[in-house]
């Protein structure tokens, strides 16, 4: 855990694409909000494993996500169960249901169906709050640490240049 | 392209796969025996032992050795005590969430043996069909209904069968009525006679017995050849109906097949069947509760 949180403290602090970063912390909530091994999470770990969304991010994610799902698992059954037993659903929920994949994905269990609505609607707007934070915290936050003067001492020491040997070394093998 | 792709990600990906399925398999014996225990003890109030589960994949099934559930009122006592139950599924269906039992061997199943060790689950409320029936299924049943499950379906098989009955009783009647006026084993015993009385004749007195048979032979032989001509007609008119029946008796297959398909349709447990056959077992209130049940909704 504290490997990937410093993984992905560097990766922030690195010149990864604010993208990258946030499209796995997206991803990871969709997997954290839904039971873990169903068909969708499965596809999404495809896609993470894919394309170059930022692993340390979508790990960490999860494991943030998952804690948050037992703390929401009532919201997501009250969302699942109205969604369920509207009129407007039945027709396409009946529909769903008789579709192989998503009756295997369960989209009949109130916290499933609750865990995903929640996860799809918040998606893009998660993606766009967590870019413009990152940009926000490279341009203020990181550039201000970097000025300071105890940050300054430490990158003109030595143990930071072999550091940065080192990580530099590790990411070119 | 590269940019965007990383081309071990889906080897990764294949591996985690391939881990997590073998892992499965490893352990999917104790995970059966486990749920199995877990999910019978909840139901039934007392201990449910599965000695060894054993997963086969080809053909897909299950076989439980000694399997042994605790009677919740008597817990030294075994309710059910089977040596083995193997069973297939159908593999298909588990991806709809359906397990279909292709077929069943139950091997050794004794009941009420005694138990080493005590079947009771403290705290243990037992969940059992008869709970689940005096509390809710009972009041609710309504058997009146039932009866007219079949009545109020239109079978097409019934009518052609009743068709069929019919057609075979009229083609009976008309056969026994043609027989009785049909040349029978007498009419030919009587032919019989009069030609050896002819033949003795012709023997005997030559020429001049030929002479006098000679229009007894010539009324035989019209007579015999009327009764020819009447059989065969007869053969050809039971030929007509036979097949007449056995294309009747072939339709009423037919729409057998037909209305065992339409029935499956309609009544089998999936949600519109359900809803169907429901409607002639429960009462109103309960009727309102399938329909919302219908939709599967879970928690």
């Amino acid at each position: 855990m504290i490997r990937q949180i410093a993984k992905l403290l560097r990766i922030l602090n690195s010149e990864t694409a604010p993208i990258n970063i946030s499209i796995g912390i997206c991803f990871s909530m969709v997997v954290g909000f839904t039971q873990m091994w169903s068909v969708h999470n499965l596809i999404i770990l495809f896609v993470v494993l894919f394309f170059r969304v930022n692993l340390s991010a979508f790990i960490l994610g999860t494991l943030i996500f998952k804690s948050l799902s037992f703390v929401f698992n009532d919201v997501f059954h009250q969302i699942g169960l109205s969604l369920l037993t509207a009129d407007f659903y039945k027709d396409i929920g009946t529909y769903l249901y008789n579709v192989t994949f998503w009756k295997f994905d369960r989209i009949n269990n109130t916290i499933v169906i609750g865990g995903i609505v929640v996860s799809i609607i918040g998606f893009v707007p998660m993606l766009l709050l967590l870019n413009v934070l990152i940009k926000k915290y490279r341009k203020h936050i990181l550039s201000y640490v970097r000025k300071t003067k105890i940050a300054k001492a430490m990158m003109s020491s030595n143990i930071y240049h072999y550091y940065k040997k080192i990580t530099g070394f590790k990411d070119s093998l | 392209m590269r940019k965007w792709v990383r081309w071990w990600g889906i080897a990764v990906f294949i591996l985690i796969i391939l881990l997590v399925l073998g892992v499965g398999y490893l352990f999917s014996d104790r995970i059966i025996a486990n749920n199995i225990e877990e999910t019978g003890e909840f139901f039934i109030g007392a201990k449910v032992d599965v000695g060894k589960a054993d997963l086969t994949l080809m053909p897909l099934g299950i076989s439980l050795n000694y399997l042994k559930i605790a009677d919740p009122n008597s817990p030294m006592q075994n309710l059910i005590d089977v040596d083995k139950i193997s069973f297939h599924l159908d593999g298909k269906y588990l991806f709809e969430r359906k397990v279909i039992i292709k077929d069943m061997v139950i091997e050794g199943l004794k009941f009420n043996t005694e138990r080493k060790k005590s079947g009771e689950v403290k705290g243990a409320e037992p969940f059992t069909v008869k709970h689940a029936i005096d509390d809710f299924i009972i009041p609710l049943f309504d058997l009146s209904k039932l009866a007219t499950f079949i009545e109020q379906e239109k079978l097409q098989s019934v009518d052609a069968l009743m068709d069929a009955s019919q057609d075979i009783r009229r083609v009976e009647n008309e056969w026994k009525a043609s027989i009785r006026v049909m040349p029978n084993m007498e009419d030919i015993q009587e032919y019989q006679n009069r030609t050896n009385v002819i033949i003795t004749d012709i023997k005997k007195n030559k020429v001049s017995g030929l002479i006098t048979h000679a229009r007894g032979i010539k009324r035989l032989k019209e007579e015999i050849d009327i009764d020819i001509e009447d059989i065969k007609l007869n053969k050809k008119a039971m030929l007509s109906d036979i097949d007449s029946l056995k294309s009747k008796k072939n339709r009423g297959l037919d729409f057998i097949e037909k209305d065992i398909a339409k029935l499956r349709d309609k009544y089998t447990l999936d949600i519109r069947g359900f809803k169907n056959f429901s409607k002639y077992i429960f009462n109103d209130d309960v009727l309102h509760q399938i329909d919302e049940g219908l939709y599967g909704i879970t928690s």
